[in-house]
């Protein structure tokens, strides 16, 4: 099977005319949805090859988000960032092959007719960054595309489970928003960083991300984070955060000073 | 990357005086060709010491490249005065903003230089792996959709049905600036493309849109750079000698904005409707 998008002309009727047609959303109404997708040149089949995957439909969206991540990820590894870039693609299988999962996501939504939040959930409208880890599918991709560590043959996805485990949305947005974050390697040494603080019994916090966020923010003004390597990231990220949070190391088992 | 205006050390800059007689300048070029995109940096540096410490590999020439659209950040380096570098284009969309400095590989405790400005004359000086040295020139690029047919001015203005409203409106918060028609005044769009007052029902949908995004430019919101009818309006505005950013100031206003991108649509439209009215007498 090949995945389908949508072609602009479809795209910008829907955002647009999104008040004439937001009472089919509410409803889930498929029957009108394939009804206009029959029309002609309104849906285009790319040359990529895409077998609809299983996702998890849970009630609890803590779970069901972290297990996506990955089905996503996995089932669409084989796009190029470009691709994944693209409004179309990712509004086109949240109108076209996962439909369901879109019902599904914006369920409280779609009931309380938060007209704003279906709109930024379906389509790119925080800006061409931003809308890559608030529209509720191509932030699965994205978050899989960035966490995701090769170098971990065992278990590749063992960041993007801590990243996943809790507080997704938010955390989601806040950490991907700076620019050095768009490097995987102080990405993934920040996040095991964090990994460590947590396996020493830390609960980690949306502040966490914040802080180890505004530090580099800070040092990036001086040097070129990029030079560093994920260890001295790591390194880096962790000596800040302990002075910060008043942690104390010792023999590589973190404690709260006050404790 | 931001460059910041002031450092917590010396740092070899033409917009700063921290040393004296001595530059650093590269020449970069940027190309597309079958399906890369390939820079070529050529490092200037008129410094013994740096150019020492880069010999020695305490330092290195680096190209730093960012593409915020598809979360791409990389930096290149080397020992040479010259970098290649090719990066394959699925990597990257839109915009491309590429830096150049020479930093610090590891630490480098008493630097001395003899072309330092004499404020740091016996201060101990030291600089930490990742430190920049000096800056160098820093351009954009902007990489154009294969799909979009560069400086084919309606591939970025997209005209569609309004179920709605009344009145025409204008999206311009995507890649695509999208127009608005009430239903009839679209069917009525629709049907232009064969008629003898193409041009003419063209500058009465167009011109207004377009005077319309123009004046947003003015209110400086970042945000619209990012989209391909802004990087594609930038381009055309450059080659042609103005400047995007000036529209809605003194120097250009949004109504002529409108016309000059549009080639005096007013003439276009005139033109076609006295060769209407030839053809009826």
């Amino acid at each position: 099977m090949r995945l389908k998008f949508i072609s602009d002309e479809a795209l910008m009727d829907l955002r647009g005319n999104y008040d004439s047609y937001k009472e089919h959303y509410y409803n889930e109404d498929h029957e009108w949805f394939d009804n206009y997708f029959k029309e002609e040149g309104k849906v285009l089949e790319s040359n990529i090859q895409f077998e609809v995957p299983v996702l998890n439909m849970e009630t609890d969206y803590a779970i069901s988000d972290k297990e996506n991540v990955k089905v996503i990820y996995e089932a669409l590894k084989h796009l190029t960032v470009n691709q994944a870039t693209q409004e179309k693609l990712w509004a086109g299988l949240a109108h076209l092959q996962l439909r369901e999962f879109a019902f599904y996501r914006l369920k409280k939504d779609l009931e309380s007719k938060n007209d704003k939040r279906i709109n930024t959930a379906l389509f790119f409208k925080n800006g061409n960054k931003r809308s890559l880890f608030v529209h509720i599918l191509a932030r699965l991709w994205w978050v899989g595309y960035m966490t995701y560590d090769e170098s971990n043959k065992q278990d590749p996805y063992w960041l993007t489970n801590f990243f996943c485990s809790k507080d997704f949305s938010a955390r989601s947005v806040i950490f991907f928003s700076s620019n050095f974050t768009s490097n995987r390697t102080i990405t993934k040494g920040i996040l095991k960083c964090l990994v460590g603080f947590e396996e020493n019994g830390i609960e980690i916090k949306r502040d966490h991300f914040v802080q180890a966020n505004k530090y580099l923010n800070i040092v990036g003004g001086a040097m070129i984070l990029d030079m560093l390597t994920e260890e001295e990231v790591k390194e880096m990220v962790e000596k800040y955060l302990l002075k910060y949070f008043g942690y104390k190391l010792d023999s590589d088992k973190v404690h709260f000073v006050n404790y | 990357m931001k460059i910041s205006t002031s450092y917590p050390y010396p740092v070899l800059y033409m917009n700063n005086d921290d040393y004296q007689k001595t530059s650093f300048s590269t020449k970069i070029d940027v190309k597309e060709e079958f399906g890369e995109v390939k820079i070529e940096a050529q490092f200037y540096l008129d410094n013994p010491e740096m150019k020492r410490l880069i010999e020695n590999h305490s330092c290195a020439y680096l190209i730093h490249v960012e593409c915020s659209q598809t979360c791409y950040r990389q930096m290149f380096e080397t020992y040479q005065e010259h970098l290649e570098i090719s990066i394959a284009t699925h990597q990257l969309r839109g915009k491309i903003v590429l830096h150049s400095f020479v930093v610090a590989k590891e630490t480098i405790h008493s630097y001395k230089n003899e072309y330092l400005s004499d404020w740091y004359k016996g201060i101990p000086l030291t600089f930490e792996k990742g430190n920049i040295l000096a800056i160098g020139e820093a351009i954009e690029t902007t990489l154009i959709d294969d799909y979009t047919e560069f400086l084919n001015l309606p591939s970025i203005v997209t005209v569609t049905k309004s179920l709605k409203n009344d009145y025409m409106d204008v999206d311009i918060y995507s890649n695509n600036i999208t127009i608005y028609l009430p239903e009839y005044e679209y069917h009525q769009y629709a049907m232009s493309a064969h008629s003898p007052l193409k041009n003419t029902i063209l500058a009465a949908v167009i011109v207004p849109a377009l005077v319309y995004v123009f004046s947003k430019i003015s209110e400086a919101n970042a945000d619209l750079e990012e989209y391909t009818w802004y990087q594609v309006l930038d381009k055309i505005f450059q080659e042609n000698n103005y400047r995007l950013e000036d529209v809605g100031t003194d120097v250009l206003s949004p109504l002529k904005a409108a016309q000059l991108i549009l080639r005096k649509p007013l003439k276009a439209s005139f033109e076609e409707i006295e060769k209407v009215h030839r053809m009826e007498d």
